[in-house]
């Protein structure tokens, strides 16, 4: 195996590793799911972001709970989310809407980073997530010449070719996520696409219909779908994340005037529409019409949104929806679980991780000054 | 070393120069920096409120024009009369389609004025469609404004009105008179339109003042540190429209291996420099209105120089895009054009996003300017 160049441990420590790995593999996907349930157990957390550097590049930066800078891989352009495979210490990072390239890297250095790309006709949205026993990876793409959404699926273990897809049943595939079933994929499907000749700029938002489809991913076929109501199809839902008993909150982004925001978070299920959170206090406008990122504590008591035009994080009540907390972070974005039982941590674009218990009692917060955290952050 | 890296060595070696040059003159007086409450009112009754208003005019011009030219059979000059009422209209919202919040966010009007991108050709589609099916009912006043955002605006209207093999208004079949007809609708729904906005930011209710007023009981602001960041992202929204909408698809095209065309807005009315270049010009505009030059820090100089050059090099290089791209495609003067507007919208964005504006207390993050 070729050392890593951005690897720094001896090659008894690989193989020792390495050797663990296999042995984890070969427990299956029950300790898979152990993992993706962030119950692994592992002494350090290591946490991976996508990032600015202060000389305008970016790269992925692989952080240990400590605030070590364990790792920086460099990225040719801006990168979205990350896949992990929480058992193989695999992450891929999706470059973002529209992205042309994925890298595949190992956690732990003991293997150089592998890019890949999407067909010609079809660009990534920034997000993707490994298949319950870590062989494939889904990602959310569009194709170019119809406009449609689709999931392309790619082999983990055969050098990332592209094996299949299957459509998003929708336009604008955001996030996708991987119920805890293990066969469903929850698909936020955004509902407007975009034309990579003219970059980011939004195709079709007048009419959009955006929808979360659960998608059997054995088959490729559509469970069910829940479209946003008409009267607000300017909301898009963009990110998911998964409560223990199995519902599913997203946040969205709102493509209208601020003064018609409606709520930006709701639930929705494989047999529950989509309802949007009730707030009396119109939330939506207040958090400027727009959600960067959800999760969902480990207990799956809380729900977590951050809102970066607005610099807040709220935190909900998963089971009432109701809002429990409020968190001031100037360019909040990423979050995710981490080691502790409620505990997020966050991530800003100023360069903050912040670690933060439900009650906000705990905290800590590391500072990194030549670090500008992009969207999404994601726990190894 | 690449031409491209030659370029920008070239680019940060003259820097340099204008840098060094600068140094003894940085004592001189800067303007006088603005709060943001007074950056917000300024930006909007001395550039969006007039901007707005004479997009109204505009469009009840070109509703007249268009009228005479269905009106006259298409005669040369009430032809030539309305497709120059039509680039008053593309000079005037390529100075506005950039401030997108507001009275314009509500009710898809940005898109009901210009649908793009519109890679597969939806517009021509739908106007088709509309033509053969030529009901009476759509002509009617206010009628359009319920059917497809794509049939709506300039995008279809330029369709209409540049068709050198249908020339509007000639014909005296019943589809010539229709697609007359349809293209006076879309100018009064044009007019409709910007009435509706220029409306929007007035009265009471208005959202002028809703801007002009934050505070608790205000829904939408809280203090003059929100208002003003709409602001500050429309200058960053008009500078990523012109690389992302023009300079980037023509670069990557005529780079491409083997050279492709690709359709840039307002192209077949020869209008796409017009857009450009008046969209530039009004960024500057807002770029002073704001008074973000105050904020230039004092060990920086070169930029006192920097930012003015890049504004003169953007207006002189958008000016001359569609006679390089009709007559000396994929030259060198072609490619440094748009290598040097990329450049230079580039450095103003960087300039006033990670110095002045911070500068001026207004700070803003890779994911609040630009997330996902």
């Amino acid at each position: 195996m070729p050392k890593s160049k951005w690897g720094s441990t001896s090659s008894m420590a690989i193989d020792r590793r390495q050797f663990l790995i296999g042995s984890m593999v070969a427990l299956g996907a029950a300790r898979h799911a152990l993992a993706a349930e962030g119950l692994s157990g592992a002494a350090t957390a290591v946490y991976a972001s996508g990032a600015r550097r202060p000389d305008g590049s970016y790269a992925v930066l692989l952080i240990a709970e400590d605030g070590r800078l364990l790792r920086e891989i460099p990225l040719s352009a801006r990168c979205h989310d990350i896949a992990i495979d929480h058992v193989a210490r695999l992450g891929v990072v999706f470059a973002r809407r529209p992205g042309f390239f994925a890298l595949a890297f190992d956690a732990d250095g003991r293997r150089e980073p592998e890019v890949f790309a999407p067909p010609p006709d079809r660009h990534f949205y920034g997000h993707g997530v490994f298949s319950k026993d870590g062989r494939l990876v889904y990602a959310t793409e569009h194709n170019v010449d119809t406009g449609d959404g689709i999931i392309g699926v790619y082999d983990a273990a055969g050098g990332w070719r592209r094996v299949g897809e299957f459509p998003s049943y929708g336009i604008g595939p955001h996030e996708a996520i991987l119920l805890s079933d293990g066969k469903t994929l929850a698909i936020a499907n955004g509902g407007f696409g975009n034309d990579p000749a003219t970059g980011r700029e939004s195709i079709g938002v007048a009419d959009m219909a955006p929808n979360v489809a659960f998608v059997d991913v054995t088959s490729g076929a559509l469970k069910v779908r829940h479209e946003v109501p008409s009267d607000i199809n300017l909301l898009s839902v963009r990110h998911l994340a998964e409560t223990p008993r199995g519902d599913i909150w997203f946040g969205s982004q709102w493509q209208g005037g601020l003064e018609d925001t409606p709520a930006l978070i709701g639930r929705v299920g494989l047999d529950r529409p989509i309802a949007l959170m009730v707030q009396a206090d119109a939330l939506g406008m207040a958090l400027k019409g727009y959600i960067g990122a959800v999760a969902v504590s480990a207990d799956g008591r809380l729900l977590a949104a951050s809102a970066p035009l607005a610099g807040r994080v709220v935190y909900a009540d998963a089971e009432t929806g109701k809002i429990v907390h409020d968190v001031r972070i100037k360019d909040s974005s990423g979050l995710t679980l981490g080691s502790g039982g409620s505990e997020f941590v966050m991530s800003s674009g100023e360069g903050a991780l912040r670690f933060e218990s439900d009650d906000s009692n705990s905290q800590k917060i590391l500072n990194f000054a030549g670090a500008e955290f992009d969207n999404h952050i994601r726990r190894v | 070393m690449t031409p491209v890296r030659l370029f920008k060595s070239a680019l940060i070696a003259s820097l340099v120069t204008v840098a060094m040059s600068l140094v003894a003159a940085s004592a001189e007086a800067l303007p006088i920096r603005k709060s943001h409450a007074t950056m917000v009112i300024d930006t909007i009754d001395k550039f969006i409120v007039p901007r707005v208003d004479a997009l109204s005019a505009k469009t009840a011009n070109l509703t007249a024009a268009i009228g005479a030219v269905c009106k006259d059979g298409g005669s040369e000059a009430s032809r030539k009369a309305a497709t120059a009422a039509y680039a008053e209209i593309v000079h005037a919202w390529g100075g506005l389609d950039f401030i997108r919040f507001g009275p314009v966010a509500r009710e898809h009007r940005l898109e009901r004025i210009f649908f793009w991108p519109d890679p597969r050709g939806f517009a021509s589609r739908q106007l088709s469609a509309l033509i053969a099916a030529k009901k009476p009912d759509l002509l009617e006043s206010g009628a359009l404004a319920r059917q497809s955002v794509a049939v709506q605006g300039l995008t279809a209207l330029e369709i209409l009105l540049y068709d050198e093999k249908n020339p509007l208004g000639t014909g005296t079949d019943e589809t010539a008179k229709y697609r007359c007809a349809l293209a006076a609708a879309i100018a009064a729904n044009l007019h409709a339109i910007a009435e509706e906005i220029s409306a929007g930011w007035k009265g009471d209710d208005g959202y002028r003042m809703k801007m002009l007023t934050p505070g608790s009981d205000n829904a939408l602001y809280k203090d003059a540190s929100e208002t003003v960041r709409d602001v500050a992202k429309a200058m960053a929204m008009g500078l990523e429209l012109g690389r992302d909408r023009i300079v980037l698809p023509e670069l990557t095209a005529v780079t491409a291996d083997p050279p492709r065309r690709v359709r840039l807005a307002f192209e077949q009315a020869g209008l796409t420099s017009e857009y450009l270049q008046s969209s530039i010009v009004a960024l500057k505009d807002l770029y002073e209105t704001i008074g973000l030059d105050a904020y230039i820090p004092a060990d920086k100089p070169w930029m006192v120089k920097f930012i003015p050059d890049a504004w003169k090099s953007l207006i002189a290089d958008a000016a001359k895009l569609d006679d390089l791209r009709a007559n000396e495609r994929g030259s060198e003067a072609h490619l440094h054009a748009l290598r040097k507007m990329r450049f230079d919208l580039s450095g103003i964005r960087q300039i006033i996003f990670k110095e002045l504006a911070p500068n001026a207390e207004i700070e803003m993050g890779i994911n609040e300017l630009d997330g996902d």
